[in-house]
C-alpha cells in the first residue's frame, strides 16, 4: 500500500487533527478502534497530541506539514512518495523527519523522496535519480552517479550537487544539435 | 508602489477571465444585462403606477426613494463588514503586500478599493436602473442623471469606510474566524427575517386602492421628516430636488455627502495606518487552546454513520462536520427556510375558493405546475448545496484522489449525501403544497413517483457541472454556488424540469378529470410517471458518466 504526501499538503480545514487521521485511516481499510489507537499514535510520534482536537486551519505550517505527514502513513505504507517533504519544517522538525524516514526504510519501507535539495538527498537517499526537463537523466548510487559524471569527462566530483550539475549539462549537451 | 499598481492583480485576473473564455464572459454579461434591462422596466412601471395615484403618488414615490437608500446602506454596511474582514485581514494576497516596502496607508487605500467593489456591485446592479426609472418616471433633466451617479458614487463609500473599521475593532478583540462566522449566522438571519417580513407586508394588498392607503400611511410615518444626521436623507434631498419634485437645497446636501464619505475614508485610512499590523497579526492566530480532546460532534457522528459501509460512512461523517463547523455553509439555510415559509404561505394565500370555473381552472394549472415548481425550489436548494460538493474537497482533493477508493464510490458517497435530504425535501414541499390546493391523491402519489428519478437527475446533474466547473480558488459555498458552472447547472435542470413537466401534463390533466368524476386508471399513473421519469433516468444516466469522465481529469 502506497503512502503520498504532496509538496503543499492542504487538509481540510474544519477537522479536528484526530479526526483527519482518523477519516484517513477509515479510507484506507482501518476499523475504528485501530484507525483510532493509530491516530493517537501518529500524533503523539509527531508531538502533535497537546493539539490534538484543535482545527488544522488553526495549526501553523510546520504543525499541518507534520499532521499531513502523519495522514501518509496512519495505514503503515510500505511504499511512501514524498514531495519536498522538509518545506516549512523547523530544524527539530527536519531532524525528527529524517530519524523518522531512516526509521521506515530500515523496517522495510522504500521511500521515494522528491527534493531540490541535494543535501537532503545526498545524507538520506540510497539510490538517487536526477530528472532534468521531465526526463531521468540518471540513477543509481552516489557511487554510480559519481563514476558516471567521471566518465562524461569531469573533473572527480566530490559532493552531490557537482555530480548533478556535471550529469544535468552533459544531458543538455547532448540534446544541443 | 502605487494604489493602481496593487490593483492590477485584480484587474489583470478579469482581463484573463474574458480572454480566455469570451463565450462564458459573454454569457455573464448578456444576464446582468437582461437583469439590469429587466429590473429597469419592472421598476418604471412600479414607480409610474404609484406616481399616477392621485396628489400622494409623488409622496409615495419620494418615500420610497428613501425606503430604498435606507436598504441598501443596511446592506452596505454588512456587507462591507463580511468583506473587509477577508480582503484586509484573511486574504492570502496580504502576505506578500506586507512583506514589500508599501506603506499601509496605500495597502488600505488599495484593500478599500476592492471591499468597496466586492459589496456594492449588487447594489449598483439594482440602484442604477432604479434611479433611472426614477429620471423616467418624473422626465428629469441631464443634471439629475449625473447627479445619480455620482449621489450613488459617494454614498457607497460611506458604509465601506464604516465595515472597514468594524471589522478592524473587531478583528483587534476577537478571533477574526470566528467573527466573520458570526457575521455571517447575523446575515443570514437579518435576511431570512427580512424576506418573511416583505412578504408578511402582502405587497399585493397595493394593487387595491384600499391597501394603498394604508401602505402610504405606512411610508407616511416611516421617517416623514428622514432624519437630517442619516446619509441616506443627504442623498434622497440631493435627488428629489432635482428631479422637479419640490425646491431643495441640493448642492448643500450634495456637500454633506462628499465631506462625510472624505471624512469617512481618512478616519478609517488613518485607523488602519496604525493598528493594520497589530489586527492583521491577531487575525493569523485562531482560538487556539491546546485541545487535545475529542468534539461531541465526532461521537455523534460516528454514532450516526455506524449503520453505514465504511467509506460512504466516514466520507458522510466529514462533509457533515465541516458543514455544521463551517457558518458560510450553514448560515444560509437560515434563508432557505425563509423561502420555502413564503412559498407555502403564497400556496395557502391563493384564491381558489370561489367556485368559479376559472378557479378551477387555476387550480389546474397551479397542480400541474406544482411539480415543477418544487423541482425548481429543490434545484435552487441544491445549486447551494450540491453543486459546491466536488470544490469544497478543493485543494484536500488528494487525500482523496490518492486513497483506495474508486472515483465511482466517491460519486455514489456524494450523490446520496445530496440525494436523502434533497429528496425529503422536495417530497415533503410538493406533498404539502399539493395538500394546500387540495389535489386529489393519485396526482400527488404521481408527483411523489417522479421525483424519485427526477431528483436523481438533479443532483447528478449538480455532481457533473460541479465538477466540470470547479472552484477551488475560494472556501465559500456561497460565492461557488454564483460562478458561470452554477448558472449553467440552472438553466440545465430548468430545461429538464419543464420537459418533465411538459410530458405529465396531458396524463394529469386527465387524472384530474377523472378525479372530479369519481374514477380514476392506475394506467394514468403509471404512464405520466413513465414518461417524466425516463426521461430523469436518462439525464441522470448521462450526467453520472459525464461526472465520472470529469473526475478523472480533476487536478488541483
Amino acid at each position: 500500500m502506497t503512502g503520498y504526501l504532496p509538496d503543499h499538503p492542504f487538509l481540510y480545514d474544519k477537522l479536528t487533527g484526530l479526526e483527519l487521521l482518523r477519516f484517513v485511516g477509515s479510507l484506507y481499510g482501518l476499523g475504528a478502534a485501530d484507525a483510532a489507537r493509530r491516530a493517537a499514535g501518529l500524533l503523539e510520534e509527531f508531538g502533535l497530541a497537546r493539539m490534538a482536537g484543535e482545527l488544522t486551519e488553526t495549526l501553523s505550517h510546520g504543525m499541518r506539514q507534520r499532521l499531513a505527514l502523519a495522514a501518509a502513513l496512519v495505514h503503515r505504507p510500505r511504499v511512501l512518495v514524498l514531495d519536498e517533504p522538509m518545506v516549512g519544517l523547523d530544524p527539530e522538525g527536519t531532524l525528527e523527519l529524517r530519524r523518522l524516514l531512516r526509521r521506515l526504510a530500515t523496517d522495510g519501507a522504500t521511500i521515494f523522496l522528491s527534493t531540490h535539495s541535494l543535501a537532503v538527498a545526498e545524507e538520506l537517499c540510497s539510490r538517487i535519480g536526477i530528472i532534468d526537463r521531465g526526463r531521468l537523466v540518471a540513477l543509481g548510487t552516489l557511487e554510480e552517479l559519481r563514476a558516471r559524471a567521471q566518465g562524461d569527462g569531469g573533473p572527480d566530483p566530490a559532493s552531490l550537487e557537482a555530480v548533478f550539475l556535471d550529469i544535468v549539462s552533459a544531458a543538455d549537451g547532448d540534446e544541443t544539435p | 508602489m502605487t494604489v493602481v499598481a496593487l490593483l492590477q492583480p485584480r484587474l489583470f485576473a478579469l482581463r484573463n477571465v474574458v480572454r480566455r473564455g469570451p463565450l462564458r464572459a459573454a454569457t455573464v454579461a448578456g444576464l446582468v444585462g437582461a437583469f439590469w434591462i429587466g429590473s429597469f422596466v419592472l421598476f418604471t412601471h412600479v414607480l409610474g403606477y404609484f406616481h399616477r395615484l392621485g396628489d400622494f403618488g409623488p409622496f409615495l414615490t419620494q418615500r420610497l426613494l428613501t425606503l430604498l437608500f435606507l436598504t441598501f446602506f443596511g446592506v452596505l454596511l454588512v456587507s462591507n463588514t463580511v468583506t473587509a474582514l477577508t480582503t484586509y485581514y484573511l486574504a492570502g494576497e496580504v502576505v506578500p503586500l506586507l512583506t514589500a516596502p508599501l506603506p499601509h496607508r496605500r495597502l488600505h487605500h488599495a484593500r478599500f478599493v476592492e471591499t468597496l467593489a466586492a459589496s456594492s456591485w449588487m447594489v449598483l446592479l439594482v440602484g442604477l436602473p432604479a434611479l433611472l426609472s426614477y429620471g423616467v418616471v418624473y422626465r428629469a433633466g441631464a443634471l439629475f442623471y449625473a447627479a445619480a451617479v455620482g449621489v450613488l458614487g459617494v454614498f457607497l463609500v460611506i458604509p465601506a469606510a464604516l465595515g472597514v473599521l468594524v471589522t478592524t475593532g473587531l478583528v483587534l478583540f476577537f478571533p477574526a474566524r470566528r467573527t466573520r462566522e458570526a457575521l455571517l449566522v447575523g446575515v443570514g438571519l437579518a435576511l431570512g427575517a427580512l424576506v418573511l417580513g416583505v412578504r408578511l407586508l402582502r405587497p399585493e394588498r397595493l394593487a387595491h386602492p384600499a391597501g394603498l392607503v394604508g401602505f402610504a400611511g405606512f411610508l407616511a410615518g416611516f421617517g416623514a421628516k428622514g432624519s437630517p444626521w442619516l446619509p441616506t436623507t443627504w442623498a434622497v434631498e440631493v435627488l428629489v430636488p432635482l428631479l422637479g419634485a419640490r425646491p431643495g437645497e441640493p448642492l448643500f446636501y450634495l456637500g454633506m455627502l462628499v465631506s462625510t464619505a472624505a471624512m469617512l475614508f481618512l478616519t478609517s485610512a488613518a485607523v488602519v495606518e496604525r493598528v493594520f499590523l497589530a489586527a492583521w497579526s491577531r487575525s493569523q492566530t485562531g482560538r487556539v487552546r491546546g485541545d487535545a480532546t475529542e468534539r461531541p460532534l465526532t461521537g455523534w457522528l460516528a454514532l450516526l454513520v455506524r449503520p453505514l459501509p465504511r467509506v460512504p460512512g466516514s466520507l458522510l461523517a466529514k462533509d457533515a462536520t465541516v458543514f455544521l463547523r463551517d457558518a458560510s455553509q450553514w448560515s444560509q439555510l437560515l434563508l432557505v427556510f425563509a423561502l420555502v415559509g413564503i412559498y407555502l404561505y403564497n400556496f395557502s394565500a391563493l384564491p381558489l375558493d370561489d367556485g368559479t370555473p376559472l378557479a378551477d381552472a387555476m387550480r389546474d394549472l397551479a397542480t400541474i405546475l406544482n411539480l415543477g415548481l418544487g423541482a425548481f425550489v429543490t434545484t435552487a436548494v441544491a445549486v447551494r448545496f450540491v453543486f459546491p460538493m466536488v470544490s469544497l474537497e478543493g485543494r484536500a482533493w488528494w487525500i482523496l484522489r490518492t486513497a483506495p477508493v474508486p472515483l465511482a464510490g466517491l460519486w455514489w458517497s456524494k450523490f446520496w449525501i445530496g440525494y436523502v435530504p434533497l429528496l425529503a425535501f422536495a417530497e415533503v414541499l410538493v406533498a404539502t403544497t399539493n395538500a394546500l390546493l387540495r389535489v386529489p391523491a393519485p396526482v400527488t402519489i404521481t408527483f411523489l413517483l417522479t421525483l424519485l428519478p427526477l431528483m436523481a437527475a438533479v443532483v447528478s446533474l449538480g455532481l457533473a457541472f460541479g465538477t466540470a466547473y470547479p472552484r477551488f480558488d475560494t472556501q465559500n459555498a456561497a460565492q461557488i454556488a454564483t460562478g458561470f458552472g452554477a448558472i449553467l447547472y440552472m438553466l440545465a435542470c430548468l430545461g429538464l424540469i419543464a420537459l418533465v413537466v411538459g410530458l405529465e401534463a396531458w396524463p394529469v390533466t386527465r387524472l384530474l378529470r377523472q378525479a372530479r368524476t369519481g374514477t380514476f386508471l392506475v394506467g394514468d399513473v403509471v404512464k405520466a410517471v413513465s414518461a417524466g421519469g425516463g426521461t430523469a433516468a436518462v439525464a441522470f444516466a448521462v450526467a453520472r458518466r459525464r461526472a465520472l469522465r470529469a473526475l478523472v481529469r480533476l487536478e488541483i
